[in-house]
């Protein structure tokens, strides 16, 4: 068995590029986006600005607008922005319209802006409140001293004078608005140290490190196969028994990947907020073992080698979709399957789940895993019993 | 010039007569197309993604006024619709997954608004739903600045009433009063913005730009395929160089045929399904798909011309488009990217293919995009021909 782990280890480490390159990817990724995962790092938009009104307060909102830090403004003239829309290099125009701070003073919110934008920018539209924003604090202390002034008899300048001091006085924390989130899963957890917004990210950059540990382990299985780089020799010359090959043939390509993730999650850990924790080693070992097992089956069933590598895009495909990694399957709930149906992906959510420290139930997950781990136990070993005979034979 | 054309043949009935070939043109590129509709379509759609529900356990017709003004605004968030549900009900529906989140507004909710007291609203969700919590956050977001700035101008009307001899007495009423007026303010607050949408210039956000991505993917591995296929070749390819044919000439005939193949997938799944999301078709977007195939083709002949091993050859090709995917706005969104990612998504090629796809369909074709893209197609094609030489 130990001869056949080492065999397989020895030819893993021997395309030192390749692994070498794998390893360092998503390294090289996390340093890159580290100072993003530590703040509040919004998407920005780029839009360009046209202030038709040019008043002190028009003025004041453009300001407003060019000090938000989710916001780079242009200041283009019509045609010209149109142009850096069509060519993606803005999102969109802001027209801040004749009258506004008329209407703004008068408490009238009608057609105080124009935004102009590709009717396919969803993200565009979903992001129009940032504009509103800047100018509700106006119209809302507005509308409250026009309601005043139109239904009682008072002096304006007078009323308007003692409503700012007030307005000034008032203790801005106490109006601190707050939701409270619950997590449906119960239980205790620590404060969540994620922002929101960064959620997404995360799980790309955690996709990025899953989806190349499911490559390697792919790469490495096609290049350890029994016909290649004299391994059926080496079987027959050692006389090793088949749970001895078929233990050495599956750790010889777990171990590796599990070294290269232990120390790619740790090394994430370090850069961003992500926490690593001990029990993640086990969950990282089951991960290995899932993958493992389903690149054997996979180099099984495909018996040209050279045939698989080009199945790689096909595959990258497969694992980023029904891995689970940024979006939740609903369309598989149809067919009565919910949750993660491909070798990995459960424990990817649990380890993800952990390094984000959020409040996850690992055991559905975790069963989940392990009888798909089981599933393909008995298809591998199957198959390569078979192999085995024929080889020795 | 017959003897070419009979070379091109023969490559294309054998690679026509191959199961394995056809497969991967246009099996597996079909596969993946619907694969992808049915994984991110929600996330490139125009309409809501997710359902939302309310649960109003105030129940005053202040509550019920706030709760319908909520169902009624399209305006709040274009990723959530809202349903009103039961509070028992809530959290069965979260976890079965036919809600994705519920907003809870609590027992004198808006009588505390009035009040000036803030009783925070609750807020269910699956946290690890990473779409999910990006939307209700927004909202939170978004909700707890307006909340925040109706009730100080609210408390400062409040204080100022209070003040004046003869608003003293009506200082009740008259927060009464504005604080209903102020509530609806907050749902009409996009009352004030005339939105303009602009037909027909896709986005990186859009469907197109989706489509043009995935079969940018596509052809990278079907051209990589074919370059597999001519350096296994190798033999062969000697064989017909003695019945008169160049190196560079086989490489260029075979290409040729190559591309026809590229094309019976471009047109059988990219065109109709172009043709569905935009409602027109150019040829000038073909070939296009035709000179990127080209330039993709350059590059592997290039990197397989370097690298002997075709295992090796293979791997770091398929590691080139892994990561010009994974950072070109294929498989993650790129205006979802920090600064510093979208910096790493510009030094992959797929990046500026994809950009100029764009520009093609605005109309604002980039000429000196163009020209760099059949300038590196023909420098590695022509370094390509130098490393055969070499290896021969």
């Amino acid at each position: 068995m130990l001869s056949i782990f080492k065999w397989k280890m020895k030819i893993f480490y021997s395309n030192r590029i390749l692994i070498l390159i794998l390893f360092i990817i998503p390294i090289l990724i996390f340093s890159i986006a580290s100072p993003s995962l530590k703040i509040t790092s919004n998407p920005k938009i780029n839009v360009s600005i046209i202030d038709e009104d040019k008043t002190d307060l028009s003025k004041e909102y453009v300001k407003k607008l060019q000090n938000d830090d989710r916001i780079i403004t242009t200041n283009l003239s019509y045609s010209e922005a149109v142009k850096e829309i069509e060519k993606n290099n803005i999102s969109g125009i802001l027209i801040v319209k004749k009258g506004f701070s008329e209407k703004i003073q008068e408490a009238d919110n009608n057609q105080l802006l124009e935004l102009i934008y590709p009717k396919d920018n969803y993200y565009f539209r979903s992001l129009s409140d940032i504009f509103v924003q800047h100018y509700f604090k106006d119209l809302t202390v507005n509308r409250n001293i026009n309601y005043v002034m139109d239904n009682f008899e008072i002096e304006r300048e007078l009323y308007e004078k003692e409503y700012y001091q007030q307005y000034n006085n008032l203790n801005k924390d106490l109006y601190e608005f707050q939701f409270i989130t619950r997590e449906i899963s119960g239980g205790e957890s620590e404060a969540n140290l994620f922002n929101e917004k960064n959620l997404l990210l995360y799980r790309y950059l955690f996709g990025v490190v899953f989806l190349i540990a499911y490559i390697l382990i792919l790469i490495q299985s096609i290049e350890t196969k029994i016909d290649n780089k004299g391994i059926r020799e080496k079987i027959i010359l050692s006389r090793v028994t088949f749970p001895q090959f078929y233990l050495g043939n599956l750790l010889g390509g777990v171990v590796p990947i599990f070294l290269i993730l232990v120390v790619q999650t740790f090394i994430f850990s370090l850069v961003s907020d992500a926490v690593f924790k001990i029990e993640l080693l086990i969950y990282i070992l089951l991960f290995s073992l899932g993958v493992g097992l389903l690149s054997n089956f996979i180099v099984k069933v495909f018996k040209n080698s050279r045939n698989i590598y080009l199945i790689i895009p096909y595959y990258i495909i497969i694992i980023w979709i029904f891995g689970n990694i940024l979006v939740n399957l609903d369309f598989l709930s149809l067919v009565n399957i919910k949750g993660n149906i491909l070798p990995g992906a459960s424990t990817i959510e649990a380890i993800t789940g952990i390094m984000m420290n959020f409040n996850i139930i690992t055991i559905p997950l975790i069963v989940r895993e392990i009888s798909l781990t089981f599933i393909m136990i008995v298809l591998v070993t199957l198959m390569e019993y078979k192999e085995f005979k024929n080889a020795t034979n | 010039m017959l003897k070419k054309l009979k070379l091109m043949g023969f490559e294309l009935k054998n690679s026509i007569l191959n199961i394995k070939i056809l497969m991967i043109v246009i099996v597996l590129p079909l596969l993946t197309v619907v694969l992808f509709n049915f994984a991110f379509s929600s996330l490139i759609d125009q309409g809501p993604l997710f359902d939302v529900g309310l649960v109003d356990k105030e129940k005053t017709p202040t509550s019920t006024y706030l709760i319908q003004e909520i169902l009624k605004d399209d305006d709040i968030t274009s990723l959530i619709n809202f349903v009103q549900v039961k509070e028992e009900q809530s959290l069965e529906k979260v976890q079965s997954g036919e809600l994705k989140g519920v907003f809870i507004i609590p027992e004198n909710f808006t009588d505390n608004l009035i009040k000036m007291k803030n009783t925070p609203m609750e807020l269910i969700y699956k946290e690890n739903d990473i779409v999910v919590a990006y939307a209700v956050n927004g909202i939170s977001d978004s909700f707890s600045r307006y909340i925040q700035e109706v009730q100080k101008s609210i408390s400062a009307t409040y204080y100022t009433t209070s003040k004046f001899e003869n608003l003293k007495d009506h200082t009740q009423k008259i927060n009464n009063s504005i604080s209903f007026i102020m509530i609806s303010e907050i749902f009409n607050r996009k009352n004030g913005i005339i939105q303009n949408q602009l037909e027909n210039i896709p986005t990186t956000t859009s469907g197109v730009y989706f489509l043009v991505m995935v079969e940018l993917l596509i052809i990278s591995f079907i051209s990589l395929y074919f370059t597999y296929n001519y350096k296994k070749e190798k033999l062969l390819n000697k064989k017909i160089q003695t019945v008169g044919f160049k190196k560079y000439e086989i490489k260029i005939l075979k290409m040729a045929s190559y591309l026809v193949f590229i094309n019976i997938q471009i047109v059988i799944i990219f065109v109709p399904i172009f043709y569905y999301l935009t409602e027109s078709i150019s040829l000038k977007y073909i070939l296009f798909l035709n000179l990127i195939s080209l330039f993709l083709f350059s590059l592997w002949f290039l990197i397989s011309s370097l690298i002997k091993k075709e295992n090796i050859f293979i791997a770091i090709s398929t590691l080139i488009i892994v990561t010009s995917n994974l950072f070109g706005g294929t498989l993650f969104p790129l205006v979802l990217m920090p600064y510093n990612l979208q910096v790493v998504s510009k030094m992959t090629p797929n990046y500026w293919l994809g950009r100029e796809f764009l520009y093609l369909i605005t109309g604002n074709v980039n000429i000196i995009n163009i020209g760099i893209i059949i300038f590196l197609t023909t420098a590695f094609l022509y370094l390509s021909m130098k490393g055969d030489g070499i290896d021969a």
